[in-house]
């Protein structure tokens, strides 16, 4: 075992090693860390506790690191072999099923643990500029370290159930919306069930549901996170009634301050997670050879369900082939319209029962709407990234490009046709959100007195800005999908990210602009800067696309 | 712009010259530093098959490359009925079909979806397409299989929908980049069968492969290449025609020759060289032409009591040339 698990390993290890990304990625991260210090001290001239700052950045930064590792990085562990038809050759070169977890999962894991190692030195240096404790350092480094074990081997599960890369990084991603909302509901549920329902700690079945609720509302890292960065915790210190603290008593301190229930949950839930992935990798690899593509929802013209299949082509095919297999077609279509639309029922149900029934207040339509909408354009944007990061790769997936690229069309023309489909298929959110444009406007006329949120939104400067970013966002994910085999979507995220939190001297200066400029002269002139800085962006990414898959269709 | 409007004559066919259905002129090109192809030329006259035969790393997908558009030359000129491939991009794209060395489907549509797809997306109005899908899907035999999913056909079928969508725009050039590669043998016939069937209705057929023995069969005309040098481009037929200085014949007698066999050959009237081929009970037959003649020759042999088991013109195989005109080591 040992033999197959030390070659898995070694391999990893070499292969990180040759790749030159993996170091840019290193070079970017040391960067970021640079340019925080940059900020802290430059912040620490006009406020107090810059190292607090300066850590919460750096912790903030890796837990959202370590979120997108797992949705790409190690979701991809197993299914890589699978997609490449290689489980079977390293299972014939006795590599057993074990092995082939570690040796797969472990290298990742060491990748990632060796980026939080190379920091944490530097991250020390926030006890130095001020107003973080060691302990706080060690906590919130701790909390990270148990979230990336949890993760990973949550990844590493549904990468051994899953045939694709891509379905075993929308499970991971589900999983951890759910990680990251389950406190609240817990919470809600906890003080619903204490103050309502008179739930006691005393019997034992209902002390038993409270314990799991409590366990489950201090199991995130973030909340533990934002805990660590409080000033109550730096607060704590060793019991200096010992005139000389003995090692034991240093050891239970930092033992109570880093053991925190967050910390021993999730590395349990990882080492749980690592078991069931051992226990489904036989009955999950048997027959990965016979790997075939399936077309989701949309069914065969010869089917009786006629419309439900993508029918005959288009006028313009490349529109007809990506809407029906790249976004589900109209079956997709139909059930993504009835979930957005339970979407909303579900929101008036909560508030129904949250506000009306129990506590006698009313039913506000508006917010109900409000935070509907909020959602959609949350969801429209999850829908449009994932097209994105989606509209090449698959052509490259299937080796289609050099047959798309030799019909008499431009590359401009099979761009933006294809964008053209993915667009049909964000059709169900675009409904819903003009219908909440509608109320709104329609509530403006009825309750009056009149004030338009339609037009308010428009000619905010602000949703222009927004949606140019989220268009550069777009772009950057297309051009990184023809890049990467894998994980474009979460680099991107990455890169806008670390973008956003680098040049805050950019973003802060547009941001000042339209905030402070009072006059209509000035916002404008703000506004068309933003927007010409985005519109560049995309139109730059646009061309090197277009390069690029030149450069691919003659590969 | 419309599609319908670029498909026009090329300024060479109008003029009533015949231009040459592919025409490769001094293309060089080279792949960070390492020059792929070396003043490479040669033409493929229409309605023929041409074989392109070459090593691995010979420079022959560079070269389908850039004739199908996908890639510019970085010198020369590449010309299809003599329309260049870099100017007249979409008009050259419009008379050929390019089928890659590997399936380039999309294996989650149905056949018929498939080549639907492809009928619109070179301009096919909607009411022929039914039509032209019908008529490729008869000419490669899988009408059975039109409602199948692509994901779920072998290796073979999957070709011939490769082949089907490559004849959907009715191109007048067919260039197919080892269309038989990892084909089982039935597979691989019917598929000559096929490209012969095209050139019955007119195709030229440009044909890169490594199954050397078929190409010999099926093409009239061939190029070699070799570390991007063109080696041969000619007929078929003039490269397996025995180089020698005089006619040449091929003697093959059952067993093991006796010992004597060559030196009573050697003593026929006219004959100038006798050559033993290595390992087989085969003799190559030179004579003078200005003093004996094969039917002489062949009553002479009779008279010598030898078991022969064949007597033919000696026509190289395309191996030898191949083997002769290619050079050893690493590419």
């Amino acid at each position: 075992m040992w033999t197959g698990i030390s070659a898995l390993l070694a391999r990893a290890m070499q292969l990180d090693a040759r790749k030159l990304w993996t170091h840019l990625f290193r070079l970017a991260f040391v960067l970021f860390i640079y340019g925080s210090l940059l900020m802290a001290q430059l912040q620490s001239m006009s406020f107090g506790a810059p190292g607090l700052y300066f850590l919460q950045n750096i912790v903030f930064l890796n837990a959202v690191f370590i979120s997108l590792a797992g949705v790409s990085f190690f979701s991809s562990a197993i299914t890589e072999e699978k997609e490449e038809k290689t489980l079977g050759l390293l299972q014939m070169a006795g590599i057993g099923p074990m092995s082939v977890l570690l040796g797969k999962s472990t290298s990742r894991l060491i990748q990632a643990f060796m980026l939080l190692l190379v920091q944490f030195p530097f991250t020390l240096l926030s006890i130095t500029l001020g107003g973080v404790t060691m302990h706080q350092v060690a906590a919130a480094y701790a909390a990270l370290a148990a979230f990336l074990i949890g993760l990973a081997n949550l990844a590493l599960f549904w990468s051994v159930v899953c045939r694709r890369t891509g379905s075993a990084a929308g499970l991971t991603t589900l999983m951890l919306v759910m990680y990251v909302i389950a406190p609240f509901v817990a919470q809600g549920l906890m003080s619903e069930l204490q103050i309502s329902w008179s739930w006691s700690a005393k019997v034992w079945w209902q002390g038993s549901v409270l314990w799991v609720l409590r366990i489950i509302s201090e199991s995130q890292v973030f909340l533990r996170i934002t805990e660590v960065m409080q000033t109550s915790f730096a607060a704590a210190t060793l019991d200096t009634t010992e005139l000389n603290p003995s090692w034991w008593s240093i050891i239970r301190f930092y033992g109570r301050m880093v053991l925190s229930t967050q910390v021993i949950t999730n590395t349990l839930f990882g080492i749980f997670c690592f078991l069931c992935a051992r226990l489904a990798y036989g009955p999950c690899t048997q027959d990965v050879d016979q790997l075939t593509d399936t077309r989701g929802l949309v069914l065969k013209s010869s089917s009786r369900m006629k419309m439900f299949s993508a029918g005959r082509c288009w006028g313009n095919p490349l529109v007809w082939k990506d809407f029906h297999f790249l976004t589900g077609g109209y079956s997709m279509a139909i059930v993504k319209w009835f979930l957005y639309g339970g979407l909303l029922f579900a929101i008036i149900l909560f508030q129904y029962y949250g506000d009306y029934r129990w506590r006698g207040g009313d039913i506000d339509w508006e917010s109900a709407v409000g935070v509907f909408a909020m959602t959609l354009v949350a969801f429209l944007v999850i829908e449009a990234s994932l097209y994105a990061s989606r509209i090449f790769h698959d052509e490259i997936r299937l080796q289609t490009m050099s047959s798309l690229l030799m019909l008499p069309r431009s590359v401009a023309y099979l761009g933006y046709s294809k964008a053209l489909g993915c667009l049909l298929g964000l059709f169900p959110a675009a409904f819903w959100l003009l219908f909440c444009g509608v109320f709104a406007l329609l509530a403006g006329w009825l309750t009056g007195p009149y004030v338009d949120p339609v037009t308010d939104l428009v000619l905010n400067p602000g949703l222009w800005g927004t949606l140019l970013t989220i268009s550069v966002f777009l772009h950057l994910t297309t051009l990184l999908s023809l890049f990467v085999k894998w994980g474009a979507l979460p680099l991107a995220i990455l890169i806008m990210m670390m973008m956003t939190c680098t040049c805050p001297m950019i973003v802060g200066v547009a941001g000042m602009l339209i905030q402070s400029v009072n006059d209509d002269a000035g916002l404008i002139v703000a506004t068309l800067v933003m927007m010409l800085i985005n519109l560049v962006a995309s139109f730059v990414l646009q061309m090197m696309i277009g390069a690029r898959l030149q450069e691919i269709g003659s590969k | 712009m419309s599609i319908e409007t670029i498909d026009q004559p090329s300024p060479a066919e109008t003029s009533g010259q015949r231009p040459p259905a592919i025409d490769v002129v001094d293309i060089v090109h080279s792949f960070k530093g390492r020059r792929a192809l070396d003043h490479v030329s040669f033409q493929v006259q229409p309605h023929s098959l041409h074989g392109f035969v070459g090593p691995n790393g010979a420079g022959k997908t560079t070269t389908l490359k850039i004739v199908c558009t996908l890639l510019r030359p970085q010198y020369g000129e590449a010309r299809v009925f003599g329309r260049d491939v870099v100017e007249d991009q979409k008009a050259v794209r419009k008379r050929i079909g390019f089928m890659p060395d590997h399936f380039s489907t999309y294996r989650q549509m149905t056949v018929t979806e498939y080549l639907d797809f492809f009928a619109a997306a070179y301009g096919q109005p909607f009411a022929k397409r039914t039509e032209v899908i019908d008529q490729v899907l008869d000419l490669t035999d899988m009408d059975k299989r039109r409602d199948d999913m692509i994901s779920g056909l072998s290796r073979g079928m999957q070709q011939r929908v490769s082949l089907a969508r490559v004849l959907i725009n009715d191109p007048d050039v067919l260039l197919l980049d080892e269309p038989a590669s990892g084909l089982d043998p039935r597979a691989r016939i019917e598929l000559m069968e096929i490209l012969k069937a095209l050139k019955s209705m007119g195709k030229t057929v440009f044909i890169s492969s490594h199954i050397l023995s078929e190409l010999a069969e099926l093409c009239d005309s061939v190029t070699i290449i070799d570390r991007g040098k063109v080696k041969y481009s000619g007929l078929m037929s003039q490269l397996l025609t025995s180089t020698e200085e005089h006619p040449t014949f091929r003697l093959t007698v059952a067993g093991e020759p006796a010992a004597e066999v060559e030196a009573q050959l050697r003593a026929l009237p006219g004959i100038v060289k006798v050559e033993r081929i290595e390992a087989r009970p085969e003799f190559r037959l030179s004579y003078d032409a200005s003093l004996t003649s094969t039917n002489q020759i062949l009553a002479a042999l009779l008279g010598l009591n030898i078991p022969i088991q064949g007597f033919a013109e000696d026509r190289r195989h395309l191996n030898e040339a191949f083997m002769d005109l290619t050079a050893k080591g690493i590419r």
